[in-house]
């Protein structure tokens, strides 16, 4: 059991352990409000397709679970992306195609393929909140650090002080993989998650 | 039978999505639609107080002047919201975009100008000062150190609302006594002018004398003086002679002695007898019997005298016309008997004082440079009708119109002493 819960732990840290989403990472954290908005998209539909997979799994063909799931990760980022359309339509602005290819992320379609299709809706929905309330305060340290850093602002709006000491390349593609790295070590280091991980790979 | 059991999973798995996209976007749809729409009105919205919906009324105006976009009515009553354009001629870049909201009872109600390509623009704080004006913009002054681009504002803003009144929008605003006659300075004194616009300093008001404006070059002033229940304009040249016009542009001088006493009073006069006799023995050494003339016109021209040289007459003209930085340049110009002129002598091509010049013509500031000699070379021998844009410098348009102005304003001068109209 211990293992179990271990082995879901890890599997919420995509972004920490296997680098996956670092690409969402990168372009949605200039500012925490397509941070929050981009890690709640995630989240959603995560868990979405997380209790819709591990109800049908059993009824897929193995040939046809990568099509199956693909179509259905899809469906729930169309309908969440129509509702953020329409409710947070600067977030929408912010985040662009990235909130699009959401569709398409090794995040949630490895959450489908290797926990939902292999357990019941309740582990699934566990492990979907886990991995996405990861993703998504990951995505909002990293927001913070570079909207700070880089726009000197928070939440859009201006830092005065820091107007003269923005570092503009923090809020770029650069900062955006610099800070996730620095984000990474810091977690890693504080939680030994790698430790874990090495550990359950030799196992 | 397999894959007819997989194609039937994921038919009914897209089924199941496309219904609940058709069926969620009968809710986000107009949500989406409206939040666009206030996108799209931001611009608007933020010169119309309380505004929200908009109707394009464009194609119902005539008489648009090229610069207005487009005309908006703010559905629900409010008012009016045009979006126009302004070119100031100082950059030649891309004109300003402003966007003007005008209320329903004809007087601006916001105003902001949205971008622009000017090297020199008017304060953030500028465009406020048309807030509350109707289209006559009484009070609304330009911006000292950025006289194209106010004017070119301050000229857009009075075309657009010019469409409204026009077309029966709004009530016309209607200009004072004082506005009018200020608006006809430029054409009447052109040494109070650059670029075609008034170009002066305040000067103290006193007596009947409402409104003062003193040039900045030495030619002269221009009051507004009270005259009973209505105002005239008084125009003083730099030897203080004289003239005053009515609201309607008529010249009202011989019944109005009494302004013109109060005006010629008010009116400080510079003496450039000296600066002006140097120019013209720097190039005539053998000028004698130097005879000042008194200046009738009203224009750049602060000094003209006859001189011989050699067996001729000649009649110089010492003019002061303003160019970039409100610099005053000097400028003698010295024609015959005939009405040609036989040397033109400016003295600097203004770009000093600090000003930077453009590369293209920084020969023209050195008056050893082969090209500072040519520039003045193609003026010998033009006459009054025959003075054209051809001495006009490409890429120093400012200062060569200076030029030419001040070339015309002696010719002008030249005909009054010979006794022809200016």
């Amino acid at each position: 059991m211990k293992k179990t819960k271990t082995s879901y732990l890890l599997r919420g840290t995509p972004s920490i352990l296997l680098v996956l989403g670092a690409g969402f990472v990168m372009a949605s954290s200039a500012d925490i409000r397509a941070a929050l908005g981009m890690g709640a998209a995630v989240l959603v539909s995560m868990l979405l397709s997380a209790v819709v997979v591990s109800a049908i799994h059993k009824i897929i063909p193995g040939y046809a679970k990568l099509p199956t799931y693909l179509m259905i990760i899809t469906g729930f980022v169309s309908l969440i992306s129509m509702l953020m359309q329409a409710h947070f339509p600067i977030v929408v602005d912010m985040l662009g195609v990235h909130l699009a290819t959401l569709a398409v992320s090794a995040v949630i379609y490895r959450d489908c393929e290797e926990c939902a299709d292999h357990n019941g809706e309740a582990t699934s929905i566990k492990t979907a909140l886990v991995t996405g309330l990861f993703f998504t305060v990951v995505m909002v340290a990293c927001a913070l650090i570079r909207e700070v850093i880089g726009n000197a602002s928070i939440w859009g709006q201006p830092i005065e002080l820091l107007q003269d000491y923005k570092i503009s390349a923090i809020a770029g593609a650069f900062g955006g993989y610099l800070v996730l790295a620095i984000v990474m070590a810091v977690i890693n280091k504080l939680t030994g998650l790698h430790h874990h991980l090495d550990e359950k790979e030799d196992n | 039978m397999r894959f007819v059991k997989t194609l039937g999973i994921l038919l009914i798995i897209i089924a199941i999505f496309g219904a609940a996209m058709f069926g969620l976007n009968f809710y986000t749809g107009p949500i989406i639609e409206a939040n666009q729409a206030g996108a799209a009105n931001d611009r608007l919205n933020a010169v119309m107080p309380g505004g929200s919906a908009y109707e394009d009324i464009t194609a119902t105006l005539t008489g648009l002047p090229a610069g207005v976009v487009k005309v908006n009515k703010e559905t629900s009553g409010l008012g009016y919201v045009i979006e126009t354009t302004a070119t100031s001629d100082y950059t030649g870049g891309a004109p300003m975009d402003i966007v003007i909201g005008v209320d329903a009872e004809g007087k601006i109600c916001g105003i902001q100008l949205v971008s622009h390509s000017e090297s020199l623009i008017f304060g953030e704080d500028y465009p406020g000062t048309y807030i509350g004006k109707d289209s006559a913009l009484a009070g609304v002054e330009l911006y000292a150190g950025s006289t194209y681009s106010s004017t070119a504002f301050k000229n857009a803003v009075e075309e657009a609302m010019g469409v409204l009144a026009a077309n029966d929008l709004i009530a016309a605003g209607v200009k004072t006594d004082a506005q009018i006659l200020a608006e006809m300075i430029p054409a009447l004194h052109t040494g109070l002018t650059s670029g075609g616009m008034l170009k002066a300093e305040a000067a103290a008001a006193s007596g009947n004398i409402t409104e003062g404006y003193k040039a900045l070059n030495g030619s002269g002033y221009a009051f507004i003086v009270a005259q009973g229940e209505t105002s005239v304009l008084a125009i003083v040249n730099a030897a203080g002679a004289c003239k005053v016009y009515d609201t309607t542009g008529a010249d009202v001088t011989e019944s109005s002695a009494a302004v013109v006493e109060e005006a010629v009073v008010a009116a400080e006069k510079v003496d450039f007898t000296s600066a002006a006799e140097k120019m013209i023995t720097d190039k005539f050494a053998d000028a004698a019997d130097i005879t000042p003339i008194e200046l009738t016109t009203f224009g750049n021209v602060v000094y003209a005298s006859s001189f011989i040289s050699g067996d001729a007459t000649y009649y110089a003209f010492y003019s002061r016309p303003m160019t970039y930085g409100d610099n005053a340049m000097e400028i003698c110009t010295v024609i015959d008997e005939t009405g040609a002129i036989v040397n033109q002598n400016v003295k600097e091509m203004a770009f000093e004082h600090g000003v930077e010049y453009m590369p293209g013509i920084k020969d023209l500031m050195d008056p050893s440079s082969g090209a500072y000699t040519s520039y003045l070379e193609k003026f010998n021998g033009i006459t009054g009708e025959t003075l054209t844009d051809d001495v006009l410098v490409a890429g120093g348009t400012v200062s060569s119109s200076a030029v030419k102005l001040a070339t015309q304003d002696a010719f002008n001068a030249f005909n009054t002493v010979k006794g022809g109209e200016q």
